[in-house]
């Protein structure tokens, strides 16, 4: 595994890590558990919360920042796990299924609400999904993988310009990647996986 | 065939053929809760019914005074036991042994089943001991364990914090197997050392596995407490009741009972309480 030409295989810390489950702690707050990063890495805890208050407040978390996760609906703990993950520090994301466990109009709202952070962050996203339109409307690659073993089949860019909105899912364009992307995956059961940078 | 509108993409059920015959109807069962007032009266009412039972029982002759006693010398003997002056020292030495014993039982059995998330090695190795120390009759060992600590306080604390420490451990490490992988793989991808990762994660998600067993660890520690006070001691409640039974004092007996269980409700109401503002504390 080489990030930025450097072997980083078996080493930690190096990429932000979310999953389809969310793993907030439930024994602290959304505040605390966003801040969660920072405070392993030492930050000061004052310092680590007051970085992390006007992000809340921006990205649809304000009214939430001394709930406990319980009290939030599946979208909101999605958004206050991402908060974490993009809170510590990395080039990389990796985001594995991340909205794969929400409703079908909450996953909508959390991709427009992922391409505001990106362009926002400029970070690279590596983004697993099994929704192949999901992979076209977010990524700038996207990269077919196949199972048994598991390895990238083809990979297409996306030419759609960006910023993108819901019309462009509707394009000549898109469709052909789809169309693509589904021929593949029919042949050889594999998944979808985007990736922006 | 025409095609039917159904409205908005809604396919309706063709009519059924003929109404079916009308079943017999059952309620749902609904019951009325009594008032408060009238649930606590019924129990006073019990309680009252049955010492009264008891005393008419004796009086009459029905039951024999001599084995049973009567709520009458029972009161008599009560007052005397709180007069004569050993009452307190008795209720505090057994108090003492209980709560010494649950305190070092419970913290050294939590800890022990901490420390099993450090290496699977170390728990796999452990576990058939701790399990073997389970399954043994620990009482058994009272005669033992006597010898070994004397027949002064450490003795009982021995015994209260032997039941005590099994339950700890095995709950604990329930907790620590309950451990979600994914959460400690979170961690470590923000690159926590593995004494963060016991600190922030494990100890935390423990906690509710530890604050559960403290109720039955209060009842089991004063039951030890008491089996080495039968055996040997010279104060205790438990001492109390094996010397009024020697004696055929069956209303000193009754005495010693009856402040016992005052004694176990009161230590068990206070662990309910600590055992709720802990699961406040950490909002579980």
């Amino acid at each position: 595994m080489l990030i930025d030409g450097a072997d980083a295989t078996g080493t930690i810390g190096r990429v932000g890590y979310m999953l389809q489950k969310d793993l907030l702690l439930p024994w602290r707050t959304v505040l605390d558990n966003v801040i969660l990063g920072m405070e392993i890495q030492g930050v000061p805890l004052r310092k680590a919360r007051d970085r992390a208050l006007p992000l809340l407040h921006r990205y649809g978390l304000s009214g939430f920042e001394y709930l406990y996760p319980n009290a939030l609906s599946g979208g909101m703990r999605q958004r206050a796990a991402l908060l974490r993950t993009l809170l510590f520090d990395t080039d990389v994301i990796l985001l594995d299924e991340p909205f794969g466990a929400l409703d079908a109009q909450t996953k909508l709202q959390m991709q427009e609400w992922l391409l505001g952070l990106w362009a926002d962050f400029g970070k690279t996203v590596v983004f697993v999904t099994h929704d192949i339109e999901e992979a076209i409307y977010l990524s700038d690659e996207v990269h077919v993988m196949a199972t048994r073993p598991g390895r990238i089949i083809e990979s297409m860019p996306v030419p759609i310009a960006r910023p993108r909105d819901r019309s462009a899912t509707l394009t000549h364009e898109f469709m052909a990647i789809k169309q693509r992307c589904l021929a593949l995956l029919m042949a050889g059961h594999g998944s979808a996986l985007g990736e922006a940078a | 065939m025409a095609v039917q509108d159904t409205g908005v993409g809604l396919v309706r059920a063709p009519p059924a053929p003929d109404a079916r015959p009308l079943r017999s109807v059952r309620r749902l069962p609904a019951q009325k809760d009594w008032p408060l007032l009238a649930i606590l009266a019924t129990q006073v009412g019990i309680l009252v019914g049955l010492i009264a039972l008891w005393q008419a029982a004796a009086d009459r002759g029905w039951i024999d005074g001599f084995f049973w006693s009567k709520p009458s010398d029972v009161f008599a003997t009560l007052i005397k036991f709180f007069a004569a002056g050993d009452a307190w020292t008795d209720i505090g030495f057994t108090f003492r042994s209980t709560i010494f014993g649950f305190f070092l039982g419970t913290t050294c059995g939590s800890l022990l089943g901490l420390s099993f998330w450090w290496s699977r090695n170390y728990a796999a190795v452990v576990q058939p001991y701790i399990i073997c120390f389970e399954a043994l009759p620990k009482l058994a060992l009272a005669p033992l364990v006597i010898l070994v600590f004397g027949i002064g306080l450490a003795s009982k604390v021995a015994i209260a914090t032997a039941l005590t420490l099994v339950v700890s451990t095995l709950t604990t490490y329930a907790g620590v197997k309950a451990l979600d992988s994914d959460g400690e793989k979170l961690f470590y991808s923000l690159g926590a050392s593995r004494f963060q990762v016991f600190r922030k994660l494990v100890v935390p998600h423990c906690l509710p596995w530890i604050i559960s067993v403290l109720r039955v660890n209060i009842g089991l520690a004063l039951t030890g407490a008491i089996v080495g006070e039968f055996i040997a001691s010279q104060h205790g409640l438990g001492r109390a009741i094996l010397y009024a039974g020697n004696t055929y004092d069956i209303a000193l007996v009754w005495v010693a009972v009856l402040v016992l269980s005052t004694l176990a409700m009161i230590m068990y109401a206070a662990v309910s309480w600590l055992e709720r503002s802990l699961r406040k504390g950490i909002r579980q």
